[in-house]
């Protein structure tokens, strides 16, 4: 099945459900031949978009329910009266990266996930955890941006959509040359 | 069924109400031959600090297979309307992500945002007053196994006559699925509440009532 990206600077925040920092942010949607059956990005606009995330750097994502060959790159403390935790999951190759996209209790296309993108050599710190934890705790880019990090994808509307914020422009450029057609 | 708390003790007021029509607000009504579906009106998994646009869901236990009505942008149509999201339940009810619905839908959806929280207020009305009637009934011990009992059954009624309702409303997959579920779980609430009431408080009665007389004892013979 053919896809089509399109990477978008103008956009409405609100309506698309991703976060609009001050920082270099792009809306990544797609459009496919025909409208998926599922919610949900569908095989052929997963498989490119994992691999172009992890082309990027290391993948952290929340999952509630972490599979023994995926990676934990920490925990965080969700938001309610309950106080849940969840685990952060650390991907490094593209196949890894596609969980974020299946994630048990945080479902992408409820636009309910989080990716993060880390430099190669970022070890697990508190730092970063902190701002991991602020995205799922207060549902938006903090104003704090820590080194390590490369950029931050969020699922947009009913998964249809990705609002991908980064450190810079250069960067939101190496992921649309990624993506763009061969 | 007679209350005979009601005429013995003068219960002031019981839940039986309140719980049955807030039941469907906080217990999963299983769907029959779904592989586990049921009819909720919250997520499963996280939720955004915004809450969630969709109100009423038909969602397997960790919410991977689900189908919600949801109000917010619909990209097939470019418009903010209510639609149907789904995944993994289209061979269940044949309904296609981005579905928009019709009036009927808009209705629902708008009556599940609000029952939502309606449903939850009338479990802890319903609660309230039952906790009340056990506090001024002269026989708080037996109020209390009226009430447990009752709201055990409630439950129970409300599971077994909802998954009734959705098979019998999924002859309109979707709305008529959670429509026969509310319903009959609601109905199947009420039922078993007075039922298991009125049930316990005799068995009670009876059980108190019971005189266990000695058997006389046995000469052995010298």
């Amino acid at each position: 099945m053919t896809v089509q990206f399109r990477f978008e600077r103008a956009f409405d925040a609100r309506v698309w459900e991703v976060a609009a920092p001050a920082m270099p942010t792009r809306l990544l949607t797609w459009k496919l031949a025909e409208d998926p059956v599922d919610a949900g990005p569908p095989e052929a606009v997963a498989a490119p978009l994992a691999a172009a995330l992890a082309g990027l750097g290391r993948v952290v994502f929340a999952e509630k329910e972490p599979a023994n060959d995926q990676a934990v790159f920490g925990a965080i403390r969700l938001p309610g009266i309950l106080g849940a935790t969840t685990a952060l999951v650390l991907a490094d190759e593209a196949a890894g990266v596609r969980g974020a996209f299946e994630a048990t209790g945080h479902d992408w296309s409820q636009a309910a996930q989080w990716i993060v993108v880390l430099e190669r050599s970022a070890p697990a710190s508190e730092a970063l955890t902190a701002f991991i934890q602020s995205l799922y705790a207060d549902w938006e880019i903090p104003a704090t941006w820590p080194n390590a990090v490369v950029a931050v994808v969020k699922a947009g509307v009913d998964g249809d959509a990705a609002g991908i914020t980064a450190r810079s422009e250069d960067v939101l450029d190496r992921l649309e040359a990624a993506l763009a057609p061969a | 069924m007679s209350d005979t708390s009601q005429q013995k003790d003068g219960t002031p007021m019981r839940g039986e109400i309140p719980v049955a029509g807030g039941l469907p607000a906080v217990l999963r009504i299983p769907v029959p031959n779904s592989n586990g579906l049921a009819i909720e009106f919250r997520p499963r998994g996280h939720v955004p600090k915004g809450g969630t646009t969709s109100t009423l869901f038909i969602q397997s236990p960790n919410g991977k297979q689900h189908l919600r009505l949801d109000y917010g942008f619909n990209k097939n149509t470019g418009k903010i309307e209510w639609h149907w999201n789904q995944k993994g339940t289209n061979k269940v009810f044949g309904i296609k992500n981005h579905t928009t619905v019709g009036r009927a839908g808009q209705v629902a959806g708008n009556a599940a945002r609000y029952f939502k929280y309606a449903g939850r207020t009338l479990v802890v009305v319903g609660a309230a007053m039952d906790a009340y009637s056990i506090v001024t009934a002269s026989k708080p011990l037996r109020r209390t196994v009226q009430v447990v009992s009752a709201w055990g059954a409630a439950a129970a009624g409300c599971k077994v006559v909802g998954a009734g309702g959705a098979a019998v409303g999924s002859a309109a997959p979707g709305l008529g699925t959670a429509a026969g579920g509310i319903i009959g779980c609601a109905v199947g609430g009420f039922f078993g509440y007075i039922t298991a009431e009125a049930v316990s408080g005799y068995i009670y009665d009876w059980a108190e009532d019971t005189i266990f007389t000695p058997l006389p004892e046995l000469q052995t013979a010298q």
